[in-house]
């Protein structure tokens, strides 16, 4: 095992716990997620096609994805805490947790295959 | 009370709220330090790896880390309660936070591809206690109830800096 993949787990982790504390937070300022969670689909979307069409065909990352592993595992502990939470943060919080959560250690992937790991 | 001022008689209250935060939110309080103690013993157990150090990358990843939270917590105190950026208030302390906390991840951002900083500050900037405190913090500003002041900054930041220290010196001692 490797730091890349205690960072990627952690990451993954840390945005979990972040994503349904703030859709708590927002639920109980009366706020609305929805915007919050078109803006991280966008965010996400743009990161993605950056990696596809940009990084990867220059050479600059080897995947895209996480092994599949790694990936089965920290989606399914997103979508594990997201169900648990589910009655607290919405149909859209439970959404907008799996958005955010993969974002954040897609990212986090992304960074360390750019520095070769 | 503001976050620059510190006083030794607050500092039960701020360990008392911190307590409440965590019993009122044991699992994801439980889940957010074991990510950053499973960071924390594959350092202690690699020591001696160059893997297990703080470089650059770390910067970058404390740096989205930040720009994300920012990011939420300007939300939490926006008037129009539709994510504009033109109703934001300023003077609310939730939006100072978030204004230097997303100036911070800038930087951090900045440092992490120029790789101008010296290695102290790398590891000043890139440890994952730091990345911790801020993301503890603000999720403690989500809590409406719960007023961030100095002594509380400490309460949080005083046992993360041991516990930096620790690391940094058994790598010295290697």
């Amino acid at each position: 095992m490797k730091k890349y993949h205690i960072s990627v787990f952690t990451t993954n982790l840390l945005a979990i716990v972040l994503a349904i504390l703030f859709v708590k937070g927002y639920k109980a300022r009366e706020i609305p997620i929805t915007n919050v969670f078109f803006i991280m689909l966008v965010i996400l979307a743009v990161f993605m096609l950056l990696s596809i069409f940009i990084l990867k065909p220059q050479g600059r990352i080897k995947s895209i994805f996480p092994k599949k592993n790694l990936l089965i595992l920290n989606v399914g502990i997103s979508l594990a805490f997201s169900l648990i939470f589910l009655k607290q943060i919405g149909l859209i919080g439970f959404l907008f947790v799996m958005v955010f959560s993969f974002l954040l250690f897609e990212i986090e992937h992304i960074i360390y295959e750019g520095v070769g790991r | 009370m503001s976050i620059f001022q510190f006083s030794f008689s607050e500092i039960p209250e701020a360990v008392s709220i911190i307590i409440g935060f965590i019993n009122d939110n044991l699992i994801l309080s439980g889940v957010l330090f074991i990510s950053y103690t499973l960071f924390y013993l594959y350092g202690i157990i690699n020591n001696k790896s160059v893997d297990s150090d703080v470089y650059e990358i770390d910067l970058l990843g404390n740096g989205v880390s930040s720009i994300m939270v920012a990011f939420l917590l300007v939300g939490l105190d926006e008037s129009s309660k539709g994510f504009s950026f033109a109703s934001l208030d300023i003077s609310s302390p939730t939006t100072k936070a978030a204004i230097f906390l997303a100036g911070y991840a800038i930087l951090l951002l900045l440092f992490a591809f120029t790789k101008m900083l010296p290695k102290f500050l790398v590891v000043v900037f890139g440890n994952s206690e730091l990345d911790l405190f801020i993301n503890f913090i603000a999720v403690l500003m989500i809590e409406p109830g719960i007023a961030i002041t100095g002594t509380l900054l400490a309460v949080i930041g005083v046992p993360l800096l041991i516990l930096l220290i620790i690391e940094r010196l058994r790598r010295l001692a290697r």
